[in-house]
């Protein structure tokens, strides 16, 4: 089964080109333009990774992230912060809700996504296997 | 969240649009390019760079200019600093056919700054001593100790140089000689007044000493004291 990518992104362009790039090298994307529905789309469809923006309408990422952490049921899905706020105050702030990768748009090659996708998917994976060997 | 970051967000989504848009269609995702097409692009793409370059230089200016510069100081050691932007930048310098000879003193003190913010303050007088020189020798560095006050990092090149009348505009705004203009047009006329900046906020000092049509030689002179941070907000 193919792995479940959600991208959080209120850009209908770049949204469509990050979604296009993934589907091309296999994954399932899933997609939201705002935070609310990202939120909402994170708790029915338990995305495998999420691909967040962090300006976004009705709830910023930030917020997305820290709801996401909050609920146990979406607090162990990996959250790449990929966005065009490049302070160094946003970036602490996105490290520490728990992003995993914080990405700034303008620096971060397309052609690197799916690799950085599939690094945290396989570190997903081996988090996952250590948990259920200690239970 | 900061004015100037919100700012920068709204220059920079139409620019991540082109600049990704663009890194698509280079990679033949969609499909195979004739040559000039490719040629096109790259144009786009390196002017897009320009772009995304120059809203980084004005919110950096911004920053300065309302004393908001974010420091986040560590101790560093500066000849480490300086030896990762050199191997950076040694292609630069063998594509302009010139080279980089580097020395520095082993008993260099580390110093309290934001490595981050002073790797760009050396970046850009390295990039500037490669990019104006136009002699045949070498672009000469060394970091040295200065006495029990601080580190002196200095640069000097075989380039251009800054012509007598123009020597005090060089650390203001927007300045770009003639000649600099005529070597790269897309300058911004930013870099040194941004070092500047971060080299002041940082308690240090900038300056340099030149011939025009010579060369000319840039030093950084950084403090060791740990307390500057808390004398200036």
């Amino acid at each position: 089964m193919n792995q479940k990518i959600l991208i959080v992104d209120d850009d209908k362009f770049l949204i469509r080109l990050y979604a296009d790039k993934l589907r091309r090298e296999g994954f399932e994307v899933l997609m939201a333009i705002t935070g609310a529905e990202g939120l909402e789309r994170v708790i029915a469809q338990q995305p495998d990774l999420v691909i967040l923006d962090v300006i976004l309408p009705q709830k910023n990422g930030f917020d997305v992230l820290s709801e996401m952490k909050l609920n146990p049921k979406t607090r162990g899905i990996p959250v790449i912060i990929l966005t065009n706020l490049s302070q160094e105050s946003d970036i602490k702030t996105g490290r520490s809700l728990g992003a995993v990768e914080y990405l700034i748009k303008t620096e971060f090659p397309i052609a690197r996504l799916g690799e950085v996708v599939r690094k945290w998917l396989a570190v997903k994976n081996v988090e996952k296997t250590a948990d259920g060997n200690i239970a | 969240m900061e004015t100037t970051s919100i700012i920068s967000h709204q220059f920079k989504t139409p620019l991540a649009a082109i600049k990704s848009a663009t890194e698509v269609i280079l990679s033949g995702d969609l499909g195979t390019l004739t040559p000039e097409q490719r040629d096109y692009l790259n144009v786009v793409g390196e002017n897009t760079e320009t772009m995304i370059g120059l809203v980084k230089d004005l919110m950096d200016v911004s920053r300065i200019d309302q004393n908001r510069v974010e420091v986040r100081p560590k101790w560093v050691l500066l000849q480490k600093i300086v030896e990762g932007i050199i191997q950076d930048f040694r292609i630069l310098a063998m594509a302009r056919n010139s080279s980089i000879e580097y020395s520095y003193e082993h008993d260099i003190p580390p110093l309290f700054v934001d490595p981050k913010l002073i790797r760009d303050v050396i970046s850009n007088i390295i990039f500037n001593a490669i990019l104006y020189k136009h002699g045949k020798g070498a672009v000469k560095i060394t970091v040295r100790r200065e006495g029990q006050k601080g580190v002196l990092f200095t640069c000097q090149d075989d380039g251009i140089g800054v012509p007598e009348s123009e020597r005090e505009r060089i650390f203001t705004k927007f300045y770009r000689s003639r000649e600099a203009v005529e070597i790269e047009p897309h300058g911004s006329g930013l870099g040194l007044y941004i070092s500047k900046g971060i080299v002041e906020k940082s308690g240090g000092k900038i300056g340099f000493s030149s011939v025009h049509g010579k060369g000319s030689a840039f030093y950084v002179f950084l403090p060791v004291t740990k307390d500057v941070f808390s004398q200036k907000t």
